[in-house]
């Protein structure tokens, strides 16, 4: 035990300095109160990384992509950087979501799914509307998807703990065509019909071949 | 099959609002008179697994709602190597959501504070040394202050008790305005420093109480005291100093359970030059007790569960109520206090075991806003106050101790663990 005699307290003998306004102190000794020594968990922040590397390009690639659309906009008068940009970005989500990231498989399908969507309505809107991302592209790969994941949790007999909030979640993303539908932005129903009843079907074939598991899930999951 | 819980109305905040920098895991550490056995500790952990089966749950999250769903794995020790508070990564860890640390004399437990409040960790950490010492062969008569893993579970343990309290009443709102908040560098590493000061309990108390007020109150408006004259007295500002004390709801409202039952009561005051320490202790003293009177208690309880019974929120998918309820925290929480000061109070052990501990350590997570937090613990005369700090500046709890052991008068013992400051 030292005294600090700036601070008025008593010091500890495993410090050197006062904690309180770092003077120093007699030589440190040993005590029980000891923390561990931090050194092996100071990370020093690596200034490259993959990630880093992966976001460097895609920013690089997106901003020349838009410098070359504007400087030769005169020759061609269309906004083609757009697509490249939110393709570009679609990449990025694959390289860091799908490649790099250990989260659920279930959530990576979703992921592409909702980015795949957005990245084919973007192509579409630029190359002048004419609607085949909403008609089919859209609602069909919903239906793959939720096939990817029915299949996945059948094969990994992981249904009742990880993949049945995704399933539930496919089939709410799949009742989204039809919203389209009614707001004229699509005009071909049955794409978006078949979406719908391919989710519907997948949760009745979940309840029919499943037994009380199924039940307590739903339960939990909406706390009812 | 596996059963699932609830999370407390309580806990309910506490998945929305965390991330690396505000993790909500606080920890209790035990120091003990001989270095930890890590094998008795181990057999330890695995003897009290099914007395505190809302301990061991993982994180899941539902389309509405997280819930808790029970695990058998076991729960692993480790060695203490991170700084305390670090948040708890739930892919590690067999996905527990606490942890159980040991270093040297030191035994500590971190929890995610979804899972209980301090009083519950606090029983958690009895059982457990309990059996830990038994396994190291000492002989102890608990005196029926320890849950035993062969007594059973108790229902009554895992009550929501925030909802067997709760009583339709009409609360009036105030609204408060910002508080002065602390500012200072981040540590070239994130991470937490601590800082302890150990005082005399017996002597604090009966400064305390000289002065008219409680240990709680006392330290409040001394903490508060400092803050005005280290930093608001050099600034601009004079927004209030607000110290958040977390209350044990259990004692105005028994219930035995082992989740979360806590309300939090902020102690404000706008500090001037005029202002006396004096004065300070007796105007926190008045609020403390005003405001933890069992009618403002039960205004806490019916605001935290008004919401949650809101039939609207049973609508409202579980990625909105995380956005809501991350900007009410940060609105009407964070913004509104400058820091929180945790009182676990004295935790009584049964005679046979105070000899083997020497000192009982809270340490309260601190957050963007609130950079440095106390916690305050004392076991068997020795109080512990406990700054967790993720700023370089150390002012604030040097003008505190300083003046803890000059004008007050107590022997005051510092440690720390140094995080950030040995290079």
């Amino acid at each position: 035990m030292t005294k600090c005699i700036r601070c008025n307290v008593t010091v500890d003998n495993q410090h050197n300095r006062c904690p309180l306004c770092s003077k120093p102190l007699k030589i440190r000794g040993e005590s029980a109160t000891e923390y561990p020594s931090y050194k092996e968990v100071y990370q020093v922040t690596k200034p490259f990384t993959v990630a880093k590397l992966f976001l460097f390009l895609t920013i690089s690639a997106i901003v020349l992509s838009i410098t070359i659309n504007a400087l030769t906009y005169h020759i061609n008068p269309r906004i083609w950087s757009i697509i490249v940009s939110t393709g570009l970005i679609y990449a990025w989500i694959v390289v860091k979501d799908t490649i790099l990231s250990n989260k659920h498989i279930g959530r990576k399908i979703l992921y592409h799914y909702v980015m795949l969507s957005i990245f084919l309505l973007v192509i579409d809107i630029f190359v002048g509307f004419r609607g085949w991302s909403t008609n089919y592209a859209i609602p069909l790969f919903g239906v793959a998807a939720t096939f990817i994941m029915t299949m996945l949790a059948i094969v990994q007999k992981s249904l009742w703990r990880h993949d049945i909030g995704y399933i539930l979640a496919m089939f709410f993303i799949n009742l989204c065509p039809m919203l389209l539908f009614v707001f004229n932005l699509s005009h071909v129903i049955w794409t978006s019909v078949f979406s719908i009843v391919y989710s519907l079907l997948t949760i009745i074939g979940m309840i029919i071949f499943s037994d009380r598991k199924f039940i307590s899930e739903i339960r939990r999951r909406f706390h009812y | 099959m596996k059963k699932w819980y609830k999370l407390d109305n309580a806990a309910k905040l506490f998945p929305s609002v965390t991330n690396t920098k505000n993790t909500s895991v606080y920890r209790i550490s035990a120091v003990l008179t001989n270095p930890v056995d890590v094998d008795a500790l181990q057999q330890a952990a695995d003897t009290v697994f099914d007395r505190f089966p809302m301990f061991t749950v993982k994180l899941r999250r539902g389309v509405f709602w997280n819930y808790l769903e029970s695990s058998t794995d076991k729960i692993v020790i480790a060695e203490d190597q991170q700084y305390p508070c670090r948040n708890i990564d739930p892919t590690t860890n067999n996905g527990y959501l606490f942890k159980v640390l040991y270093y040297k004399n030191r035994v500590s437990v971190e929890v995610f504070h979804a899972l209980t409040d301090g009083n519950g960790a606090v029983e958690f950490l009895k059982s457990l040394l309990y059996y830990y010492l038994l396994y190291m062969g000492h002989e102890i008569d608990t005196e029926d202050r320890i849950l035993l893993a062969d007594s059973g579970v108790d229902i009554h343990d895992m009550e929501d008790a925030f909802r067997r309290y709760y009583k339709d009443c009409y609360v009036e709102s105030v609204r408060n305005s910002r508080a002065y908040h602390i500012k200072g560098t981040a540590f070239e590493q994130f991470g937490n420093n601590v800082v302890h000061g150990v005082v005399s309990a017996s002597q604090l108390n009966a400064l305390a109480k000289q002065k008219g007020s409680t240990i709680t109150a006392y330290l409040s408006a001394l903490l508060s005291y400092s803050i005005y004259q280290t930093r608001i007295k050099y600034s601009k500002s004079n927004a209030p100093v607000v110290i958040a004390v977390p209350v044990n709801l259990r004692k105005a409202f028994p219930s035995r359970t082992l989740r979360n039952f806590f309300g939090v009561v902020n102690l404000g005051a706008r500090i001037t030059e005029d202002t006396t320490l004096d004065e300070l202790i007796f105007r926190m003293n008045e609020m403390l007790k005003y405001k933890t009177g069992k009618e403002n208690l039960q205004n806490i309880i019916y605001n935290n569960v008004a919401l949650e019974r809101n039939k609207a929120t049973l609508f409202v998918p579980l990625f909105l109520k995380n956005w809501f309820v991350n900007l009410g925290f940060h609105m009407l929480g964070e913004s509104k206090r400058t820091l929180t000061l945790s009182n676990i109070g004295n935790i009584i052990l049964p005679q046979q075991m105070n000899e083997h501990v020497e000192l009982i350590e809270a340490l309260v997570y601190p957050s963007n806003k609130s950079p440095m937090n106390c916690g305050i613990s004392s076991v068997n005369d020795k109080l512990v106050i406990t700054f967790t700090r993720n700023i370089v500046e150390s002012d604030i709890l040097q003008y505190f101790f300083s003046t803890l052991a000059g004008e007050a008068g107590l022997e005051v013992e510092i440690y720390s663990n140094d995080w950030g400051i040995s290079e």
